[in-house]
């Protein structure tokens, strides 16, 4: 089997694993809804101010919904050590990597759709979803970066004793430049700077590269016994 | 000298932390080398 | 032993070195004319975050030997240079706000090179967090040293970031001009006396390494 092969059996095998009611984007989708009525109650919005907070609102969402459900995948490989398998099986770890970043990023973005719809409902801001085709490049690549380092760190965590509960104390001052980086193109987007925002785009490519290089160099440090 | 605090407040501040640093490890060691002194007198008197 | 004798010598040595650099950054260094005598933090600042960041390094290059020879006595220099780096960044951040409150009058300020070092000291908290969570001995090793060169490799990415994202949002902050050639050769000899101090301090918790390793080993002699 080819490398790319054997990460799409594994994104397969979480999606499945999903279907049969592991749960973890239901519960990510419920975190990311009562964050935003948090929110609404913390910030109190109108419509004049509501375009300068929603990047930040909206990666904040993100940021820890995204934690909730990285962390419970990884929890699910941990659980029974149900991932030696994979170390006695062919699949290669950068494969198994690639296959768990993959899983991520689809529930990541499914979890992001869905704060945006909800967003403008809920805060009356119809606007995001007109500029959705200019906001999905620049969420795409946050988002690729999150799962990509996220992934990683899950696997960390979950290896000590605190288990998940540890992945934002490590997880999140790493990933401070994916997140800055998503934040603040999203805010040119929504504030009428898409100009501005190319460079940062082009910023997030580059991060991504590189995290992609780096994690795949030491995941199978992580899944090595 | 004005604003003499913050100076002297970051020097005191810093040396202090290194001293303090030390002071620990060194607590640290004495403790442990107490112990394994404490051991081998023990593994002697078995043999 | 012989770094016995190297510690005792480099202890010496900073007997020596130590008084001087507080007699060359208080009597001979010039009084700086804008922000006056509270410049003097600035040796004590530069020299401290000069100090994090070998240990810091350190901890990079032996995380890869590691991995690489997966010899846990590489875990010991790893960890200890972790330990020096997050006293030195703890530091760093303390005498910076404390020289930022007379000059610019916040004790804080979201200048890319605070902020970097802020992140780098959560990173490095992250670090031990999962040291203390994992029992296995080489588990550990093997996770930590992961996280030593993830951190380090993160830092010129955040810096950057944080650079471009402060030119949006311009603040007070400005580095002064061109140093005084008194105050650079202030600076260096400063700068100097850390290299050895940190050096020191990595010998001295790096011997207690040892320690606890025989320790170890005679406690599961006596089991037997």
């Amino acid at each position: 089997m080819s490398f790319i092969g054997d990460a799409l059996t594994i994104l397969i095998k979480d999606l499945l694993l999903e279907l049969r009611g592991r749960e973890s984007l239901s519960l990510m989708l419920f975190l990311s809804l009562l964050i935003l009525v948090i929110f609404n109650f913390a910030f109190n919005p109108d419509k004049d101010n509501v375009s300068s907070m929603a990047a930040g609102i909206l990666w904040v969402i993100f940021a820890f919904s995204g934690i909730l459900g990285m962390g419970r995948m990884s929890v699910a490989e941990r659980d029974e050590d149900a991932y030696l398998s994979v170390i006695f099986s062919p699949v290669s770890a950068e494969s198994f990597y690639l296959g768990k970043a993959l899983g991520n990023l689809l529930f990541l973005m499914i979890m992001e759709c869905f704060t945006l719809f909800f967003f403008a409902v809920l805060f009356d801001f119809e606007k995001i979803i007109g500029l959705l085709p200019q906001l999905l490049p620049a969420l795409f690549l946050g988002t690729l970066g999150f799962a990509l380092v996220g992934t990683l760190f899950s696997f960390l965590s979950t290896a000590s004793r605190y288990g998940e509960i540890l992945l934002p104390f490590l997880y999140l001052p790493v990933v401070v430049p994916v997140i800055l980086g998503g934040v603040t193109s999203m805010d040119m987007i929504l504030n009428g700077k898409s100009g501005e925002a190319g460079k940062w785009i082009q910023l997030l490519v580059v991060f991504d590269m590189l995290y992609l290089a780096i994690s795949l160099l030491v995941f199978r440090y992580l899944i090595e016994e | 000298m004005e604003n003499g605090i913050y100076l002297f407040g970051a020097y005191t501040i810093a040396w202090l932390g290194v001293s303090f640093y030390l002071y620990i490890n060194a607590k640290k060691q004495k403790g442990i080398e107490e112990r394994l002194t404490d051991l081998e007198a023990q593994l002697k008197d078995k043999e | 032993m012989k770094t016995d004798r190297t510690i005792t010598i480099l202890f010496f040595l900073l007997l020596v070195l130590i008084p001087l650099d507080f007699f060359l950054i208080f009597r001979v260094a010039p009084t700086e004319k804008v922000m006056g005598d509270v410049q003097r933090i600035f040796y004590l600042h530069v020299s401290l975050a000069l100090g994090a960041l070998l240990a810091f390094t350190g901890v990079f290059v032996s995380s890869i030997i590691f991995l690489w020879k997966k010899k846990i006595v590489w875990d010991s220099v790893a960890s200890t240079c972790a330990g020096i780096g997050l006293l030195f960044s703890t530091l760093v951040l303390i005498t910076g706000s404390m020289w930022a409150r007379p000059i610019w009058n916040v004790w804080w300020t979201w200048d890319p090179r605070l902020l970097t070092v802020l992140i780098l000291w959560f990173i490095y908290i992250g670090y031990f967090l999962l040291r203390g969570g994992i029992a296995d001995k080489f588990k550990k090793a093997q996770y930590s040293a992961v996280i030593g060169i993830i951190g380090y490799v993160d830092i010129p990415l955040v810096r950057y970031a944080t650079k471009w994202w402060n030119s949006i949002h311009p603040l007070l902050s400005q580095e002064g001009g061109g140093l005084d050639p008194v105050m650079k050769k202030v600076m260096l000899f400063s700068l100097a006396t850390f290299a050895v101090l940190t050096i020191f301090l990595f010998l001295f918790r790096f011997r207690l390494a040892g320690i606890e390793e025989r320790l170890e080993i005679l406690k599961k002699k006596m089991e037997d």
